[in-house]
């Protein structure tokens, strides 16, 4: 256990935490402006899911370039985004649901496709992905990074950011105010849907592969960090990293083979986030018309 | 109501066409999918009774999730549940005394709803008590069951003669008779009674009235008397109990032991039946049998036409979201018809 | 700034209604609830269109299409409730959808400095920096009309602005407004209250079921002449509950039966040692403004929140921590503040919600089944004596209006007979014939010798049926008084927390 904590393994791990952590902040940043707006994404993982098929798509038939997986796996959140958000904001299905039903459409879309696509050869197709930049990070990090202190600034500084916030606390102040109430957040879906999108990309990059669902989940973490973290973009950085950590952290406690089943570790994240929610410190408040439709008139 | 289930018609005839775009598009005819996925799902008998088999299951955890949905409780850890329930079935299984199955078979029964039950009330307690989303925590409850089967069928559970991650197979004396020479076993005139059960539940009794008065509006149902926490954290258990006797029924009529993947996605597709079927006894009963047989159809589909099954998975959502859809049409144009407020 | 006419003409809600506002004056429209004065003003404010009918703005032809365009135009609405994102601050209130030069950036000071100039100029003082959810609802109101002012109204068009008011926060918004009105500003205000237009409104158009009646001077003018065309029917008189058999100080002379001693509540919200006592035969008033504690009082009167010390006492057994359902079974009966969000489930029928507080005993219920006999008889015959207007046993509340659904729940409230009636603000919002029958079944109730809670800010209420006026202030009792010394002065003195006159 000694060797778990002297110093390259700690930077090692710190490395993984930050490099697992990126992709679930580029989302949750994504979310933030969503949920912000008042619309709830539970169809995180489904827009994951379909950016990392499309992130690995474009790679590969791409010409094996990261940009080209990159853009379209934002193409592809986009739309995917947009779609949803037209649904929930101008027809006003019920968000919970719609999201529920979306992940499961992404699930089966993306195995769908990936089987009839590139089915049928032993080894599972790759491409090189991401090239690491520094300590084991690739390009996703500062990506994700970025997008931190560029939403508190347009969030707390600009007209936009006022509007949004002000969107999914008083829709019809907004609306009184001159300001259309649902293009404000379908703009603020298809942003969660996109960054999800290209998070999802950064995944499928970094794995440099892609399998069937392979998120496992973390569309959900995502949207717990969102919620455990007030809605802020700063305290979001920080559960993002959190969970990041905890898997990195289960990641290298299996290669050491500790004598943990390693079932038991790949627990971790997601016993963590029950936790996090469970014991949540301080009664952060949501904003007030949060899934709550708007029909203007 | 009279327009409500044209409209649910309708939407699931505009969801039937999306799919069968998205399949053209992969260079599969969507007819040849279609009568192949009808084929193998309701073709023949031996179609039927696969279809009746993978139903049992969806009825089961679908019956359970009408009520928790009812109360607007978003339980999506069935596939976690239904775990709990194989666990607890199949640990108990193996280490009781032999006993006639008059005795052992509902024994277990309850065992499996109860640890699904208890799965469930985790999440549930959370909910009332600390105001927690329950999807999130149902979902990593998800992951979490899921795991732990893995590790117990390696480990703990394993079977020490054979070489597969799984557990002995459980004695004789336990298993649900079967129903003529196919398949199906009695799990499904069960799956059948409990519906009925559920229906009776929901439509005449006062514990239906309290969970439908918490999901319209827990406000006016704490005027009421209704203690609010308490209901969601019983819909939470009551939905997780039925899970876990799905798990049970499963162990028990099917597989006969305890083993990874015996979910394989049930609790999802029970999701999408309970949605379906608007959280009633009578369409989840239908829904329930339809989605089961597009899912047997789907790998007739993959063995015939090579079209992957999950495209089935894709064919789900886009019905549900066609529903919802429809479902806000038909609110929205009772709204312009029943008159506004004074 | 040459005159301002407008000529609508709209079926149903409005009927081809004529009116007219000209600058620097101060028009009311009048009218009891439901007479189509909010929708004549939402086809101003863009927010309905008119099926018929033309608009013209300073001479001009318009047609407006949207609240952003008739804010363009000069057209500033106050709505009863606030167009305000309580969360924000008011500067940032302000500053929602207004393009100054720094834009996309907010540009803080220059939005700050002009708010000054034009506090300044009219007189109204709001701290910008606050947040709205920290401002008194008269605050509230400033900072709203400030938000208008803002951005150049000339006409402002205020809904119902003293609903929410104190008499003394009332006289100084029409200070305010008359201010307005001297530099040339139209105010057109929407009321239902005689007493505004006698004494503020130069000229006022009375509105009747949908139609215009009357155009007139409103200065001076006899109230009963304008309760005249208001309701059309003479019956002005039954406004007020006849005449009253005891004093108030009689009345109250008996027997509590329902007793509160010192409760606190820590919160939000909170309550600090509230005693009070109602006796058979009596209408206990709990006067005061929205927000003073009105809503936490209630739900622990009801057994819905549990105060930290304190007793509360039915008949002088303990009512705490029993709940709703024992108090009601006890004798209890409340009709709650929000009646579609608390009082009745909407997506229920009149049958599951006229049992909706006893479902659980015979003879809604047996053995864990409903009894959806009993229900509907229960439901029909609640139709039949509160003659409330509904297709069915079976139609869902959602699709009944707003009186209906108080007739409802009153009928429901009062059929196991209680001791002792909570009514929460029971009139709000209701037409007259609906008020009026409200009024005149918490009479019977009195005259019943059952006790009445009555929970309100509609000091006409107050005046009308209460027999001892209780007024309470950010979370305590600010004052009591007998019906025979209490006047609305007096009154709203307290209920702004002026302390006793």
């Amino acid at each position: 256990m000694n060797d778990l904590f002297s110093g390259p393994v700690l930077v090692g791990l710190l490395a993984a935490g930050l490099r697992l952590a990126s992709p679930l902040l580029l989302s949750a940043t994504g979310e933030l402006w969503s949920q912000r707006s008042g619309v709830l994404n539970v169809g995180l993982e489904g827009y994951l899911l379909l950016g990392a098929l499309a992130g690995f798509l474009g790679a590969y038939y791409g010409g094996d370039r990261v940009i080209m997986g990159l853009a379209s796996s934002a193409g592809a959140g986009l739309i995917a985004g947009l779609f949803m958000g037209w649904m929930m904001v101008w027809w006003g299905v019920d968000q919970v649901v719609a999201g529920i039903a979306f992940n499961m459409g992404a699930l089966g879309l993306t195995s769908f496709l990936y089987r009839r696509l590139l089915a049928g050869s032993f080894l599972p197709p790759q491409v090189t992905g991401f090239r690491p930049l520094l300590w084991d990070l690739d390009l996703s990090v500062p990506l994700a990074l970025l997008g931190v202190p560029v939403s508190w600034f347009l969030l707390k500084r600009t007209h936009w950011g006022l509007a949004v916030r002000a969107a999914g606390e008083h829709p019809e102040a907004v609306a009184a105010a001159g300001i259309p109430v649902r293009p404000v957040r379908l703009a603020c879906c298809s942003l969660a849907g996109t960054l999800s999108g290209v998070a999802g990309g950064c995944m499928a990059l970094s794995l440099k592969l892609f399998t069937e669902n392979m998120t496992a989940g973390r569309g959900f973490i995502v949207l717990a960090a969102v919620v455990f973290s007030g809605w802020d973009p700063w305290r979001v950085l920080a559960g993002c990293l959190l969970f990041g950590l905890a898997d990195g952290l289960q990641l290298r406690l299996q290669a050491l083979s500790v004598p943990v089943p390693k079932q038991v570790l790949m627990m971790l994240p997601y016993a963590l986030c029950i936790l996090v929610l469970a014991l949540r410190f301080r009664r952060t408040r949501a904003p007030s018309h949060l899934a709550v439709p708007y029909k203007p008139g | 109501m009279r327009k409500g289930p044209w409209i649910t018609a309708l939407s699931l005839g505009m969801g039937l066409f999306f799919s069968a775009c998205v399949v053209r598009l992969v260079g599969v005819s969507p007819v040849a999918a279609g009568k192949t996925l009808l084929r193998g799902g309701m073709g023949d008998a031996s179609a039927w009774s696969e279809t009746l088999v993978k139903a049992t299951p969806l009825l089961l955890v679908a019956g359970g999730l009408c009520v928790a949905f009812r109360a607007r409780y978003w339980n999506i850890g069935a596939e976690g549940q239904i775990c709990a329930g194989t666990v607890a079935c199949t640990w108990f299984a193996l280490h009781m005394p032999p006993m006639p199955a008059i005795f052992s078979v509902p024994f277990l029964l309850f065992t499996g709803g109860l640890a699904g039950a208890g799965l469930g009330a985790v999440s549930g307690a959370l909910r009332a008590y600390r105001g927690v989303n329950e999807i999130i925590t149902t979902i990593m409850m998800n992951y979490v069951a899921l795991h732990a089967v893995g590790y117990l069928v390696e480990g703990p559970m394993r079977d020490p003669q054979g070489y597969l991650p799984e557990s002995a197979e459980v004695p004789s004396w336990v298993l649900l008779p079967s129903l003529s020479h196919a398949r199906i076993h009695a799990g499904f005139p069960l799956a059948i009674a409990a519906l009925l059960l559920l229906y009776v539940l929901l439509k005449k009794t006062v514990w239906g009235f309290t969970w439908e008065a918490v999901g319209h509006n827990p406000r006016a149902a704490a005027f009421a008397g209704i203690r609010v926490r308490r209901t969601l954290l019983s819909v939470a258990a009551w939905s997780g109990a039925m899970a876990g006797v799905a798990g049970a029924v499963e162990v028990l009529g099917i597989h006969f032991r305890l083993r990874e993947m015996i979910s394989s996605g049930y609790g999802f597709t029970a999701i999408a039946v309970a949605l379906l079927g608007r959280s009633h006894p009578v369409g989840v009963l239908f829904a329930g049998v339809l989605l089961a047989a597009f899912q047997v159809g789907a790998d007739q589909m993959e063995r015939e036409l090579s079209v992957p099954s999950s495209v089935v998975l894709f064919l789900q959502a886009l019905i549900v979201l066609s529903v919802l859809a429809g479902e806000t049409v038909r609110s929205r144009w009772e709204e312009t018809r029943g008159g506004g407020e004074g | 700034m040459t005159g301002v006419t407008k000529r609508f003409g709209a079926v149903a809600a409005n009927e081809a209604i004529d009116l007219d506002v000209r600058a620097g004056e101060m028009h009311a429209i009048l009218g009891e609830n439901g007479a189509g004065k909010s929708t004549l003003v939402s086809v101003l404010y863009g927010l309905i269109r008119p099926d018929r009918g033309e608009i013209c703005w300073k001479g001009s032809p318009v047609r407006i299409r949207h609240p952003r365009h008739a804010l363009r135009l000069g057209i500033g609405m106050v709505h009863q409730h606030f167009m305000l994102v309580p969360q924000l601050t008011v500067a940032e209130n302000v500053m929602l959808g207004v393009r100054e030069k720094a834009w996309p950036l907010l540009d803080k000071r220059t939005v700050r400095n002009r708010l000054e100039e034009v506090s300044l100029r009219f007189g109204l003082r709001v701290d910008p920096e606050k947040n709205v959810e920290e401002l008194s609802v008269g605050e509230q109101q400033r900072a709203e009309i400030l938000r208008i002012l803002y951005r150049g109204a000339e006409l402002l068009v205020l809904d119902e602005p003293t609903a929410l008011l104190t008499p003394q926060e009332g006289e100084s918004l029409f200070h305010v407004l008359n201010q307005l009105k001297s530099q040339g500003r139209a105010v057109l205000f929407i009321t239902h209250r005689l007493g505004e237009v006698r004494d503020w409104a130069d000229r006022v158009t009375v509105l009747r079921k949908g139609k215009r009646v009357a155009v007139l001077e409103g200065k001076g003018k006899d109230p009963k002449e304008l309760a005249q065309l208001m309701m059309g029917g003479g019956k002005a008189d039954d406004l007020r509950v006849e005449g009253r058999s005891r004093s108030g100080r009689e009345r109250s002379s008996g027997d509590p039966l329902l007793e509160v001693r010192g409760i606190r509540l820590k919160g939000a919200r909170p309550l600090r040692d509230i005693s009070l006592k109602v006796g058979a035969g009596e209408i206990l008033a709990v006067a005061g403004v929205d927000g003073n504690g009105q809503r936490e009082l209630a739900e622990c009167l009801d057994g819905r929140r549990r105060p930290e010390t304190g007793e509360i006492l039915l008949e002088g057994k303990s009512l705490i921590g029993q709940g709703p359902r024992a108090a009601a079974r006890r004798g209890l009966g409340h009709v709650p503040q929000d009646r579609r969000g608390e009082g009745v489930v909407l997506e229920y029928d009149l049958s599951r919600n006229a049992a909706l507080r006893r479902f659980l005993e015979k003879p809604f219920s047996r053995f864990g089944f409903l009894r959806h006999e009993a229900m509907r008889e229960e439901a029909e015959r609640m139709v039949n004596v509160y003659d409330i207007q509904a297709p069915g046993p079976h139609t869902r509340v959602k699709h009944l209006s707003g009186g209906n659904v108080q007739k409802l729940i009153l009928a429901r409230e009062l059929s196991t007979g209680p001791k002792v009636l909570i009514a929460n603000h029971p009139t709000r919002g209701l037409d007259i014939a609906s008020r009026n029958f409200v009024w005149r079944r918490l009479d019977e109730a009195r005259e019943e010798d059952r006790g009445v809670l009555l929970i309100s800010a509609d000091m006409d209420e107050i005046m009308a049926l209460a027999d001892r006026i209780l007024v309470l202030f950010d979370g305590a009792v600010a004052g009591e008084l007998f019906q025979e010394e209490a006047t609305p002065s007096k009154l709203g003195l307290l209920m702004g927390g002026a302390g006793n006159a």
